[in-house]
């Protein structure tokens, strides 16, 4: 009961943020980037909810369940990035940017078909990232109210298209605020409650080390040094690379915000990543064994993305079950805004306003937004009941693969390299963008766990290690080549 | 050259703790205990406190942006 209260409040608070973001006004720079006048302390909280998805709460929380303290890459990671992201491009896509990446990308390289490629590259990653979502959502609403998956990840889609639609980046920043806050305060109350129930900390790990010591050291997930390098790069370069993370250093009005946001988004993730590899994940380890919790297989009950809701479950009965689901969706809710925001501004502002030739009107563009945020949302819904009973895991990997590849290297070329061409940085990007894919499908996440093949044709999961130097020496080698570039400046 | 070690020290720490993962890098006495709490859970804190302090730093030193509009 507390679980569906949670819920209906979660939806209807964010509901009249988005009335009241859309009562601020509908112009293109409202829609898109919120005026530029959202704060660096507003943005950083608005990061922190945008980057801490699915993934971090349940995703990595159940894999500690298996891998113990090999998931530190994955709450490492995320710091690295943003601290890269603080260091390398923060403050030069404040001062460069306007509404997207492809404004940054052909600042200086007035090329058309590079406005494009970044279209094209925004919205391929972000319906990844989408997807992998709407899925985990679709599954945590269905079972939490035994509706059925077309309903709930009907319900998620609806939600994000009204977010974006009608309160543009004003409505997505304050849902990601409110979600940011709710979940710092979820984290730090259940690893209090965590560390109660096991006598201190001494305690929570007294209870773990006799029976699964091996967890608390390196070793759990039996990582190859190429995956493990590859998975590290990857996620770190790779979240530099996230259009719907880069779009929010244009909604600060100077540098200095754009570098304070990062500043305060890598310390509340920090705050988080330290709770739930300090104590949450120990405690799943702890507390989650009982019969109803895990099956005779040693694998978690409906799935390993449930080990925190276990957790929840045990510690606090359907009350604590309920309130962590609820902020679970919430969290999801403020991912999924984040991406459509970024989809539909590629797709109005880079994509058609292309093949329009710029002879489209604002007014026009932002009708394409609008739709662009509907439509995204109707192929979302549809894709994730195709793929519902699918391992999606690899979707997210995708994600970050795409984006190491592809908009990393070119992202850093065009700030940092004045040779660069335009004919070199869309033949680096498309090379990066066919070999993430290509080698991610014929590698083991899809190769062999989807398609069912016996051996995967390349043997690592992660292929960044191996892409991002490719993309790198495709530019330089296509700028050097080819004609001299086009300053514009 | 300053933004140079920065990066090699951001990437040099997640690739030092992904080789540990990997059993490719190994710290003596990360099995044992330091106030009930092993030793390579306190490595990974102490990983991530690092860097985020080093976000700290970053923006204090060695990017100062420019004040104003953009």
């Amino acid at each position: 009961m507390i679980g569906i209260i949670c819920f209906v409040v979660t939806v209807v608070v964010t509901l009249l943020i988005t009335a009241w973001a859309g009562r601020q006004g509908q112009k293109k720079s409202q829609l898109y980037n919120a005026g530029g006048n959202i704060t660096g302390t507003q943005n950083g909280l608005a990061i922190s909810g945008d980057f801490m998805s699915a993934t971090t709460v349940l995703g990595i929380t159940g894999l500690y369940f298996s891998g113990g303290w090999d998931t530190i890459i994955f709450y490492l990671a995320p710091i690295a990035g943003l601290a890269l992201m603080l260091l390398l491009v923060a403050a030069p896509l404040r001062r460069l940017g306007v509404y997207t990446l492809g404004d940054v990308l052909t600042h200086r390289l007035q090329s058309p078909g590079l406005r494009l490629f970044s279209g094209i590259t925004t919205l391929v990653i972000s319906l990844f990232y989408l997807l992998a979502q709407m899925v985990g959502a679709g599954t945590l609403i269905a079972a939490l109210f035994h509706m059925p998956f077309v309903l709930a990840v009907s319900i998620v889609g609806a939600l994000m298209a009204i977010y974006v639609a009608v309160g543009g980046m004003l409505a997505a920043t304050w849902v990601q605020i409110v979600k940011a806050a709710l979940l710092v305060g979820t984290v730090i109350v259940l690893a209090i409650i965590c560390l109660a129930q096991s006598n201190g900390i001494d305690g929570l790990y007294a209870s773990i080390v006799p029976l699964k010591q091996h967890l608390l050291q390196p070793g759990g997930m039996k990582f190859d040094p190429l995956s493990a390098v590859s998975l590290g790069l990857g996620m770190v370069v790779g979240l530099v690379g996230l259009p719907h993370l880069l779009i929010r250093f244009f909604t600060v009005p100077d540098e200095r915000a754009a570098q304070q946001s990062v500043v305060v988004s890598s310390t509340i993730v920090g705050l988080v990543n330290i709770l739930l590899f300090l104590i949450i994940g120990p405690s799943v380890l702890a507390f989650v064994t009982g019969a109803g919790h895990v099956g005779i297989d040693g694998k978690l009950v409906g799935g390993s993305n449930m080990a925190i809701l276990h957790l929840a479950s045990v510690l606090g009965g359907d009350s604590l079950y309920g309130i962590i689901s609820a902020v679970a969706f919430s969290t999801i809710l403020a991912v999924v805004a984040g991406l459509t925001i970024a989809s539909a501004s590629a797709a109005a502002h880079d994509v058609w306003r292309t093949l329009r030739a710029r002879r489209s009107s604002d007014a026009e563009e932002l009708w394409v937004f609008r739709l662009s945020a509907v439509a995204l949302a109707a192929v979302a819904i549809a894709l994730a009941v195709v793929f519902q009973h699918e391992n999606i895991a690899f979707l997210s990997a995708l994600a970050f693969a795409v984006a190491a590849s592809t908009n990393f290297p070119v992202l850093i070329l065009v700030l940092y390299w004045r040779g660069l061409t335009a004919a070199g940085a869309l033949s680096g990007g498309f090379a990066g963008l066919l070999l993430s894919v290509g080698l991610i499908v014929v590698g083991p996440q899809v190769w062999v766990a989807i398609l069912h093949h016996a051996k995967p044709i390349f043997p690592y999961e992660y292929p960044a290690l191996f892409v991002v130097p490719v993309t790198f020496i495709v530019c330089f080698l296509v700028s050097k080549l080819g004609a001299k570039p086009v300053i514009t400046e | 050259m300053r933004n140079l070690v920065f990066c090699l020290l951001i990437l040099g720490l997640d690739v030092v703790f992904a080789l540990m993962s990997a059993h490719v890098v190994s710290i003596p006495g990360l099995a044992s205990l330091w106030q009930g709490v092993p030793v390579a859970v306190l490595l990974g804190v102490a990983g991530i406190i690092a860097l985020v302090v080093l976000n700290f730093i970053i923006a204090a030193i060695a990017m100062p942006a420019r004040d104003g509009a953009r």
